[in-house]
C-alpha cells in the first residue's frame, strides 16, 4: 500500500510540478521581455544626471515550493553527492521572479533604471517538527534603487 | 561619450541542467537499488555463514546448557516446568541418539496454560507445551509423536535458522523501511522455510516414535484433530500464508515415509498417563 501511495505522490509530484513550471517560465518569459526597457544593474553608485534625480528602494520577494519528486531526487542525490539539478529550476524561477517583481514596482514608479540590485535567499520548511525530510521551499529577495530623473 | 542603454534578452536556459529529471532519478533509483540489493545479498551471505558455522560451535550439550541460562529472555521462563514430560522427552531422545555423550540432555519441558493444543520449541532445548493439548491427548504415543516432532526442531537446528532468519527479515526491513516496506515479502519467504523444517520434524518425530516403541500408531492423530478442527480444506493461498503445512500434506507425508522405511501405524497404543512418565522412564 505505501508503495502505491509513494509512486502516485512522485507521479503528481512530477507531472503537476512539471505543468506549473512550464507555465511559470512562460509567464516569466513574457514579463522578462515587458520589464526588458528597464537595466538593472549590481553597481555601487550611480551617475546622476544633474539635480532633481531620484532614488528609491524596491524590494521583490517570492516562495515558491518544490514538489514530491524533486523531494524525492534531491534526496538521493544528496546521498551521493553530485549536482542537484532537481532543484536548479527553482532556484532559477524564484530569483528571476523576485527580479521581476521589484523591476514591476520600479517601472510603476518611472523609474529609468535599477542600481545596487542584491539577491539574498533562504530556504523555508525543509524538515519537520521531528527532523523528518518536508518539501524544500525556497524564498528569494530582490532590491535595488529605482533611479528616475525629473 | 555616454552610451545608449541597449535592451537585451537574456538567453533562455543558462541557469539550468537541460537533462531530463526523470533520467536522473532514474539512474539514481537504479544505482541505489543495485547497491541495496548488494547489500542486502551480502547479509543474507554473511548471516548463512555464522548460521551455519553456529551449529559447529554449539553442540546439543551446550545449547541446552546456554537455554537454561539464557531461556529466560526467549520465552523460555512461560508456565510451569514439568518433570514427568522433561523425564519423557528425555527417553525419547535418548532413544535416537548413538553417541553417548548427546544423551540425558537436560531439556525444559513447560506446560502452558493456554486454550489450544500445540507445542512449541524455544532456542536452548526448551519446548512448550499446552495444557489443553495435554488434556486433548489419547495415547501416550500420540504426546510422543508432537514430542518427538519438537525434538526434531531441535535436532535439526531449526531454531538456529529461525533466530538468523528474523534477523535477516529485521536487518532487510530496516534497510528498505526508508521509503518502501517489503517485510512482509520477505516474512513470506521465510514461511516456505518454516513448512519445511514442519516436514523435516515430522520425519524426525516418525523415526523417533518408531524407535521408541517399534511402530508408529498414534502418530497421525494428532493431525486428525487439527485437521478437523480447521476442516483441512485449506485453500491454496491460506497454506501460503501458513508456518505449518496443511494437515492433509503432513500425513501423506507420514504415509510415504512409511512405505519408504516400512513402519507400521498398527500398533498397541498406550493409555497417557502424565503422572506416571517420570516414574516409567526415570534413567535407572
Amino acid at each position: 500500500m505505501e508503495i502505491i501511495v509513494f509512486l502516485i505522490l512522485l507521479s503528481l509530484g512530477y507531472f503537476v510540478g512539471q505543468s506549473i513550471e512550464k507555465s511559470h517560465y512562460k509567464n516569466i518569459i513574457v514579463r522578462e521581455a515587458e520589464l526588458l526597457h528597464i537595466p538593472v544593474t549590481t553597481d555601487k553608485k550611480t551617475q546622476f544626471d544633474g539635480a532633481g534625480t531620484q532614488g528609491r528602494l524596491f524590494v521583490g520577494n517570492v516562495v515558491i515550493s518544490g514538489d514530491y519528486f524533486k523531494l524525492v531526487g534531491s534526496s538521493l542525490r544528496s546521498l551521493v553527492g553530485g549536482q542537484i539539478t532537481f532543484y536548479e529550476t527553482l532556484a532559477d524561477r524564484a530569483r528571476r521572479e523576485a527580479i521581476l517583481r521589484m523591476k514591476a514596482q520600479a517601472n510603476n514608479w518611472g523609474a529609468e533604471k535599477v542600481v545596487g540590485l542584491r539577491l539574498e535567499t533562504s530556504s523555508v520548511g525543509g524538515k519537520g517538527p521531528s527532523g523528518e525530510s518536508k518539501l524544500v521551499s525556497v524564498e528569494v529577495v530582490a532590491y535595488g534603487t529605482g533611479i528616475k530623473q525629473p | 561619450m555616454k552610451e545608449k542603454f541597449t535592451p537585451k534578452k537574456i538567453p533562455e536556459g543558462i541557469n539550468r541542467t537541460h537533462e531530463s529529471q526523470v533520467k536522473d532519478l532514474a539512474a539514481l533509483a537504479i544505482f541505489f537499488g543495485i547497491m541495496l540489493l548488494l547489500a542486502l545479498l551480502l547479509a543474507f551471505l554473511l548471516i548463512f555463514a555464522i548460521n551455519s558455522k553456529l551449529k559447529n560451535f554449539i553442540n546439543y550439550q551446550e545449547e541446552v546448557a546456554l537455554g537454561a541460562r539464557y531461556g529466560h529472555y526467549l520465552g523460555g521462563s512461560k508456565g510451569n516446568r514439568d518433570k514427568n514430560l522433561e523425564t519423557f522427552i528425555t527417553h525419547l531422545w535418548n532413544g535416537m541418539q548413538d553417541d553417548s555423550k548427546y544423551r540425558d540432555l537436560d531439556f525444559q519441558v513447560r506446560v502452558v496454560a493456554e486454550d489450544y493444543s500445540n507445542a512449541f520449541t524455544l532456542p536452548g532445548g526448551i519446548f512448550l507445551v499446552t495444557h489443553k493439548f495435554l488434556e486433548e491427548s489419547s495415547s501416550e504415543n500420540e504426546l510422543a509423536f508432537v514430542l518427538c516432532h519438537e525434538l526434531g526442531h531441535f535436532y535439526h537446528r531449526h531454531t538456529f535458522s529461525n533466530i538468523t532468519q528474523q534477523l535477516f527479515i529485521g536487518i532487510s526491513s530496516w534497510a528498505l523501511n526508508m521509503e518502501i516496506k517489503i517485510e512482509k515479502l520477505f516474512q513470506l519467504i521465510g514461511l516456505k522455510f518454516q513448512r519445511d523444517h514442519e516436514i523435516q520434524s515430522d520425519g524426525y518425530a516418525l523415526r523417533c516414535v518408531n524407535n521408541n516403541y517399534g511402530h508408529v500408531a498414534g502418530s497421525k492423530d494428532f493431525f486428525r484433530k487439527i485437521g478437523k478442527l480447521k476442516n483441512s480444506k485449506l485453500s491454496k493461498l491460506t497454506s501460503f500464508f501458513s508456518t505449518h503445512p496443511p494437515s492433509m500434506k503432513r500425513l501423506e507425508f507420514l504415509k510415504k515415509q512409511s512405505n519408504k522405511y516400512g513402519y507400521n501405524f498398527v500398533g498397541e497404543k498406550i493409555p497417557l498417563v502424565v503422572h506416571e512418565l517420570k516414574q516409567k522412564y526415570a534413567v535407572p
